[in-house]
């Protein structure tokens, strides 16, 4: 897989990150959980500027932006607060794993953006009541 | 894409033990003086055993071990000399454990003793510089590394550090600022 394809395999995540977490805003109260909602505001914002950089870095490279679907699956158990955090929490973490394997798959300035990206996430989960983890994006090795 | 992992054809069984005497070192109740630690033979000393030079990831990965270990000793100081710390920085020690763990990384290398502070407050922000450093180090490290399973290992071990600073207090709380 060239880096090329790496970056739009994490573009392709990024649009369903952006759709997903419009979704779970679109369920939270701002008056009732403002901490919630603030958080998955920003995760909302953040995602969508991953999307951009990465668009314009693969037309940079003379490819085409790999393009959103019209719609993403979005997760059940969105009726409570805590469903909505919990969604958005598997979300990140999961956008912490693409991240991760972005790092592995890229070199120099796109490895820089990965590795970026993946402590932005990282951080992102304790606002949606995560906790630290030992290898954010990389579990497995916590099983070792 | 599938998740790999680092690869330990240098580790054996002789890494994961001298890993453990590292861990056992770096134990809050075993903090040597500099004086102690025990002193690397130069590699031009008579006598001493020629060993093949290490490849860019393996010196990669032993220099990040001893980088963690050393942060780990600021950690394991300040949770000694600050008893009402101890609770508060037990997750960072139980981090770094588990990433010297993953590396598997021997370092016989001094570490020199670092100063507490003078107050709970103070060696919680020489905490917080040490942890900052090390992330920048973690991080870099991950740009570094040839291996793209060990870049994906240290750039997590970087995230983890992130996080546990996000969640280190600024200062400690009233109760905490007595030692």
């Amino acid at each position: 897989m060239s880096e090329l394809d790496v970056l739009q395999d994490v573009l392709a995540n990024e649009h369903a990150a952006v759709y997903v977490y419009g979704v779970l805003g679109a369920r939270t109260s701002e008056s009732a959980t403002p901490d919630i909602y603030a958080a998955l505001r920003a995760a909302h914002d953040a995602h969508r500027g991953r999307r951009d950089e990465l668009t314009g870095q693969i037309a940079a490279d003379g490819a085409t932006p790999v393009a959103s679907a019209t719609a993403y699956e979005v997760p059940a158990g969105l009726e409570t607060a805590d469903g909505v955090t919990t969604a958005g929490l598997e979300l990140e973490r999961a956008c912490a794993a693409v991240y991760a394997a972005a790092v592995a798959s890229t070199t120099a300035e796109r490895r820089i953006w990965a590795v970026e990206a993946l402590n932005d996430a990282a951080v992102r989960e304790l606002g949606l009541r995560g906790t630290p983890e030992m290898f954010p994006g990389a579990g497995e090795y916590a099983d070792r | 894409m599938p998740a790999r992992r680092v690869s330990t054809t240098r580790r054996g069984a002789l890494g994961g033990a001298l890993g453990l005497v590292l861990l056992t070192a770096c134990d809050v109740d075993d903090l040597r003086p500099p004086e102690a630690e025990t002193t690397p033979v130069p590699s031009g000393t008579p006598g001493a055993t020629e060993t093949p030079e290490p490849d860019a990831d393996t010196a990669l990965a032993d220099d990040t071990a001893h980088d963690i270990a050393r942060t780990l000793v600021t950690v394991s100081l300040a949770r000694r000399s600050f008893p009402r710390l101890r609770d508060r920085l037990q997750p960072l020690v139980r981090m770094h454990r588990a990433h010297l763990a993953v590396l598997e990384a021997p370092d016989d290398r001094s570490i020199p003793a670092p100063e507490a502070g003078d107050t709970p407050a103070e060696a919680l922000e020489r905490v917080r510089i040490a942890e900052q450093v090390l992330q920048e180090t973690l991080a870099a490290a991950a740009v570094e590394a040839q291996s793209g399973a060990l870049a994906r290992l240290l750039a997590s071990m970087s995230a983890s550090v992130s996080q546990h600073l996000a969640v280190l207090p600024s200062a400690p709380t009233a109760t905490e600022g007595q030692p």
